[in-house]
């Protein structure tokens, strides 16, 4: 009795599984495309063939026809630009959706728990006060000194937050976003009395700076990256735990989940990986909130999908969104965090009317 | 081979919820816990669960302090279905109830998960919602999807010889007549089948007297009464714990017990 009224509902989850991971496999496909295309879209103009050709030519597949200064453009300037946007969407699209998860709170995004406004703060304070406060600091990390203060501002920040939030060892995640907000909220008071300080030059690397760009990408970014990339890993390791996390604390732990351990993971690393990539490409909106939401749309709410689709629609995103900040103002270039906003903002808003849409069904 | 709480005292911020409160589960028995709003019944089920760990006294489970157990082992021994559960990400009822095979899922084969699966929602009456998204599901729909989770867990691995423990919270709240039998039906059933040791919370003094082996009553965080039913449900203790006149009459066709309340 019990096989024959299972046998249909099992061959349909089989699918189920296997249409995630079709998915998965197209959204990496999408990927390595929009890389290839990437990398030849720009003032100097190289097919995607001539590009795929080019790399061949490494592993003795075919001969590159490129010019020397092409080299030199995808080579030098491109490439790891797009690594570092490939490593960084990812990082983002993940933490948003641990996020979420952890907060059980759909709206969640890495800015919640303090990382992007612990970083601004720091920043500023390194631009603006910089040379009378920090030359100590200035001194040991020279051309590291932005980066650096980003990171650790954006995990003291969230630090600061997680303690707040802690009474008699447990930690109370809806204290959590609550003081979340308290603490932005100060930290941005903070900022804008700094940037209120600020000289015209000051003022310009930090409008450029908070409002994101991989133009920075290199060997300062080396460090940021493999945080990245470590912490990311991390992060996909959690996706089953947090999707007991999704119905409930006491639930999870009813299930058998050392809650404030995964909440403590969760939390540091989600931290890392947006500190690290504020730290190597300044404050770039709407990913974290986005990619997350994206995945659930096309591939359902299991964490075992969502958090590698968000990575991979993340560094989709940003790659695409690279793309477009390079050549829609050429010869200069738009802020990357001004293209992921313009687009993000309205592709929320349809996904909020979507959403109301389906309510009053 | 038992959950065992021994003089347990539960104080928050300098309330006292519990108060010597010494209760002990029964492999195969399904312990009805009744008593007016406020007695301290969520809170007990907080201890038993592992949830709140209690000021004074002590709570084991095969004579080992729960708070020593592992969360993941103590999983696998017993389930809790909660009282209300809020999901806003859209999972399916199905995925919802698999949630209860996580403890077992890499200690037996995908196809026992999925047919434990199967069977607490046969048990539960949620097939047919099977693929619909959780969060679109009403109240009492919900409940029953998470009494399946609860029931797949406490099913465990085949061969399984140690006693489960399945702890309800209010599991007919919200639920229609029919269901609300249908509900207790299958927690006695798998309490009788799989000599699980059952807790659940009820208000209906006639489902608890037709479902349960044995009753305990809370009132004011102390447990006034536990033991067999129809020992333990006397109509004057009933009474004068809910504040109101409570006769007990024996129905002559099923010649069960029948409670009638008045103010």
């Amino acid at each position: 009795m019990a096989q024959t009224l299972t046998a249909a509902p099992i061959r349909r989850q089989q699918t189920n599984l296997k249409k995630s991971y079709y998915i998965l496999g197209g959204l990496f496909l999408l990927l390595i495309l929009s890389s290839i295309i990437s990398l030849g879209i720009g003032g100097v103009a190289i097919s995607p063939l001539s590009n795929l050709e080019h790399f061949a030519a490494y592993i003795g597949l075919s001969e590159s026809k490129l010019e020397l200064h092409q080299v030199l453009v995808i080579e030098s300037i491109r490439l790891p630009r797009i690594i570092l946007g490939l490593v960084i969407g990812a990082s983002l699209g993940l933490s948003g959706a641990v996020l979420q998860s952890l907060f059980r709170n759909p709206l969640a995004d890495p800015g919640l728990i303090g990382v992007s406004s612990g970083a601004a703060l720091a920043v500023v304070s390194i631009i603006v006060l910089g040379d009378t406060f920090f030359a100590a600091f200035l001194e040991l990390t020279r051309n590291f000194a932005l980066p650096v203060a980003a990171f650790i501002g954006s995990l003291l920040t969230t630090a600061l937050i997680y303690q707040l939030s802690r009474r008699d060892g447990l930690t109370d995640v809806a204290m959590m976003v609550l003081m979340g907000i308290a603490v932005n909220a100060i930290v941005g008071s903070l900022i804008g009395l700094l940037t209120y300080l600020a000289d015209d030059t000051e003022l310009r690397s930090l409008t450029f700076w908070s409002m994101g760009s991989l133009a920075g990408a290199g060997q300062t970014t080396w460090p940021s990256i493999s945080v990245m990339i470590i912490a990311s890993l991390f992060l996909l390791k959690l996706s089953s735990p947090l999707n007991l996390f999704l119905l409930g604390e006491a639930e999870a732990h009813h299930l058998g989940i050392p809650t404030e351990r995964v909440k403590q993971q969760a939390a540091i690393a989600a931290a890392c990986a947006t500190g690290a990539a504020v730290a190597a490409a300044g404050m770039i909106g709407f990913i974290g909130l986005i990619a997350p939401h994206l995945s659930r749309l096309i591939g359902g709410a299991d964490n075992r999908f969502v958090l590698p689709a968000a990575a991979l629609i993340g560094a989709n995103l940003i790659v695409i969104a690279d793309t477009i900040a390079r050549i829609i103002v050429l010869p200069a270039e738009l802020p990357i965090g001004l293209v992921t906003s313009f687009i993000g903002g309205p592709f929320f808003f349809a996904l909020l009317f979507r959403e109301f849409k389906k309510r009053r069904m | 081979m038992t959950l065992k709480a021994t003089a347990i005292d539960i104080e928050i911020s300098s309330v006292k919820l519990l108060q010597n409160v010494s209760i002990e589960l029964t492999p195969g028995k399904l312990l009805g816990v009744l008593g007016p709003n406020g007695a301290g019944k969520s809170t007990l089920l907080k201890v038993l669960s592992g949830d709140l760990t209690p000021t004074n006294g002590t709570i084991t489970l095969d004579d080992i302090p729960l708070h020593k157990w592992a969360s993941i082992e103590l999983a696998k021994r017993r389930a809790v279905m909660p009282q209300a559960s809020q999901l806003a990400f859209p999972f399916s009822a199905r995925d919802v109830v698999s949630m209860g095979r996580w403890p077992f899922e890499k200690l037996c084969t995908p196809f026992i998960n999925r047919l434990a699966v199967e069977k607490a929602m046969s048990l539960a009456d949620i097939k047919h919602l099977a693929d619909r998204p959780y969060p679109v599901l009403s109240g009492g729909e919900k409940q029953r999807v998470q009494l399946a989770r609860a029931l797949t867990q406490s099913i465990g691995l085949t061969g399984d010889t140690e006693t489960k423990f399945l702890l309800l919270d209010e599991p007919t709240a919200g639920l229609d007549i029919a269901h609300q039998h249908a509900v207790l039906a299958a927690a006695k059933k798998q309490c009788k089948e799989r000599n699980t040791a059952g807790l659940a919370i009820l208000h209906d003094l006639n489902q608890a007297a037709q479902y349960c082996d044995s009753i305990a009553i809370i009132s004011n965080g102390t447990l006034i009464s536990n033991g067999p039913t129809l020992e333990v449900m006397e109509p004057e203790l009933l009474s004068d714990i809910f504040s109101c006149s409570i006769s007990r009459s024996i129905d002559s066709a099923s010649s069960t017990p029948v409670f009638i309340s008045t103010i």
